[in-house]
């Protein structure tokens, strides 16, 4: 990785006024958001069983759970891929452990108060809370207002990490457009040192511009709810705060298999040896990502038959510029790095491989919703928690737990124990997975307490393939932590 | 190239001169909601560049993190003060309507400020964050069917 090129001095870092080194800070996020994990990943558990009538919930119940996971999940995969960029660039970029304790702060007091709406006030039209829904339930005013608050919270806290990801950037390579790589287009932005940025940093700075820009739009989105809240006079166009529901939503859930291929550029080459090399095709894909991730949210409205068709139709084009250039060039450069290298198995080589194969499929599965007709078939079935299960189930999720035993360290290869987890772990989250495109294909609405035949069956399956998903998580996370704790007594840092 | 570059803070000014004579030579009677949030916004925005152009003339070392919560803050502020509900209050009253429009460059100014002290070129992040939120507010924010 080329050395920061520094414009200035950079500022002395408060870690240590805090009495934290950004190791245990992020090592102290990671138990946080994967414990939040494996209880948010209990909940969609109670759900599949209610929804299998294995156990019995009251639906007002089983919608605040679902408004509960839906939050919960999204704001914690967010924190924690962040919290992995930041580790993986922290050192190039001079990044600040005070700022990122702002950030993981702010973020946890979002969820918190998003789970006391849930729990305590029983809030529950869903994790995108459609106007008017939030105002119409049978819950509290008190707690509608709470869970708007509490995602104001987790925006700021995104924002706070965008900033400082961004003044590290510029810091070290002079412009954004740098950290974007735009100069191996444009010969006027060339440095006189010549430095370029690396991949990472050209993930890092996308990020960045159009986390701000998401954030920008949620701000608008909650004032305006909370305005409502406040005032009941306060006029919302439904069709108007749809959009930005899901400009917001989708866009920020969307970043974050941005954000973990900024980690990938870095993690990879540990495993195989060789690097990611910046070039004109990297800046110029990630280049149409920035432009066009924005601009992908329409494909959530093509049953709003009031919408602009431009929009429809910009929608489901930008949903394809957006995804395939960086997709393919992450996952064909993944393939080339690893192919006839000395591949090292670890279990974060493992996970983050079978993550790329999930962002992959998943994807795929994406693009099919995303395509008008077959939308029109799909629409509202369980292929759509099938297909973003796939790609933040079996691939985000799968980068954070790859990064988190890089993180813990790997020098030993892996003994037959960690080979038994693994396979408990994927085969639960196989058989989950497919539980749900079986459910999609059959046209099983989604979010739904009570559904139509074949669904219960279905979900009785995927309950049993969710428990060994649950038995192989602990157990990995457990396996994390004893080998935490052992290579911090050897002495020994992550990587491998 | 040099004399263009010198004279935009001049221009600027001028344009932002002119909006600000605008509610006190219309009186009482704003500009249709899209645009009047398009105006406020250009207000933010320009206070912010007024601001970067500041700065680099006395480059700082680089900031504390309250920066940040201050432009996060900024932001939000500018937001609640572009609810057609808080500013209806003063659009009646020319000389008001026109401290407010003084009170967006203010916190335009202070929003780039303050970005500029957490590090240089920061002000980037913030004019891209309030011309966001200026257009999409124009798309919409506070207007709708009437609410039963
Ligand atoms: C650990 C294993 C997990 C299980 C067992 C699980 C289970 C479920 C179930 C049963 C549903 C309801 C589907 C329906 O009938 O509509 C659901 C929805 C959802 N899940 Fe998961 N999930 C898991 C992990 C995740 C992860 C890692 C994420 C995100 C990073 C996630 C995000 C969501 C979202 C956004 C929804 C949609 C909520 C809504 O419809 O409002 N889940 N999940
Ligand atoms: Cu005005």
């Amino acid at each position: 990785m080329a050395k920061p090129v520094r414009v200035q001095e950079p500022v002395a870092l408060h870690a240590a006024d805090i009495g934290l080194t950004p190791r245990r800070l992020v090592g102290m996020t990671l138990s946080v958001g994967l414990g939040l994990i494996f209880v948010l990943g209990m909940i969609g558990g109670i759900m599949k069983a209610a929804q299998g009538n294995l156990i019995q919930l009251q639906p007002g119940t089983f919608y605040a759970l679902l408004t509960l996971h839906g939050a919960g999940m999204i704001s914690t995969v967010v924190l924690l891929t962040a919290v992995a960029l930041w580790y993986v660039l922290h050192d190039h970029l001079s990044l600040r452990p005070d700022m990122l304790v702002f950030s993981v702060v702010a973020i946890v007091w979002g969820l918190v108060a998003a789970t006391v709406a849930v729990l305590v006030g029983g809030f529950g039209p869903a994790w995108t809370f459609l106007y008017p829904l939030p105002f119409m339930g049978t819950w509290p005013s008190w707690s509608t207002g709470l869970f708007f608050f509490g995602v104001l919270f987790v925006g700021v806290g995104f924002a706070i990490f965008c900033f400082d990801l961004m003044a590290g950037i510029i810091r070290t390579y002079g412009s954004i457009w740098n950290g974007l790589a735009w100069d191996t287009w444009i010969p006027r932005l060339r440095r006189p040192d010549g430095k370029v940025a690396p991949p990472s940093v050209i993930a890092a700075s996308m990020v960045a511009i159009d986390g701000l820009i998401t954030v920008a739009a949620g701000s608008v989105l909650v004032v305006a709810l909370l305005a409502h809240w406040f005032s009941p006079k306060f006029p919302i166009d439904p069709l108007w705060i749809k959009n930005l529901t899901f400009f917001f939503g989708h866009t920020i859930a969307n970043l974050a298999i941005y954000v973990s291929a900024g980690v990938i550029y870095y993690i990879l080459p540990k495993y195989t040896g060789r690097a990611f090399h910046t070039n004109k095709v990297y800046a110029l894909s990630w280049a149409i990502s920035l432009f066009f991730v924005p601009w992908a949210w329409p494909h959530h409205l093509y049953m709003d038959f009031v919408q602009a068709p431009w929009l429809q139709v910009g929608g489901e084009a930008s949903t394809y510029i957006a995804t395939i250039p960086a997709t393919v060039v992450t996952i064909f450069g993944s393939l080339l790095l690893v192919y006839r290298s000395d591949m090292r198995w670890r279990p974060g080589s493992t996970l983050f491989l079978a993550g790329i194969l999930g962002w992959l499929v998943g994807g795929v599965a994406a693009m099919l919703d995303a395509t008008i007709p077959f939308n029109a078939v799909l629409h509202n079935t369980l292929w759509v928690p099938a297909h973003f299960h796939t790609y933040l189930l079996g691939g985000v999720f799968l980068f954070v737990l790859g990064f988190t035993s890089y993180f813990v360290g790997e020098r030993q290869t892996p003994g037959r124990l960690v080979k038994a987890i693994e396979w408990t772990f994927f085969t639960g989250l196989v058989g989950f997975l497919l539980m749900f495109y079986a459910g999609g294909i059959e046209g099983v609405p989604r979010r739904e307490a009570v559904q139509p035949p074949p669904g219960p069956i279905l979900a009785d399956i995927a309950t049993g393939f969710v428990a060994i998903l649950l038995v192989g998580l602990v157990a990995m996370l457990i396996e994390f932590w004893v080998r935490a704790k052992r290579n911090a007594a050897n002495g020994e840092a992550e990587g491998l | 190239m040099r004399a263009l570059q010198r004279a935009w803070p001049l221009a600027l000014g001028l344009l932002v001169a002119i909006d600000l004579l605008g509610p006190l030579a219309f009186g009482a009677a704003a500009p249709p909601l899209a645009l009047h949030h398009l105006e406020h916004a250009f207000l933010l925005v320009s206070g912010g560049l007024f601001a970067m152009a500041y700065v680099r003339r006395r480059p700082k070392p680089y900031g504390d993190p309250l920066w940040i919560l201050a432009v996060i803050g900024l932001g939000t502020l500018s937001l609640v003060l572009m609810l057609p509900d808080v500013y209806g209050i003063v659009d009646a009253e020319p000389v008001l309507h026109t401290l407010l429009h003084v009170g967006f460059l203010v916190i335009g100014w202070l929003g780039g400020y303050a970005a500029e002290r957490y590090a240089p070129k920061l002000g980037f992040g913030w004019q891209l964050l309030v011309i966001v939120m200026g257009v999409i507010t124009a798309t919409g924010f506070g207007s709708g069917p009437p609410v039963a």
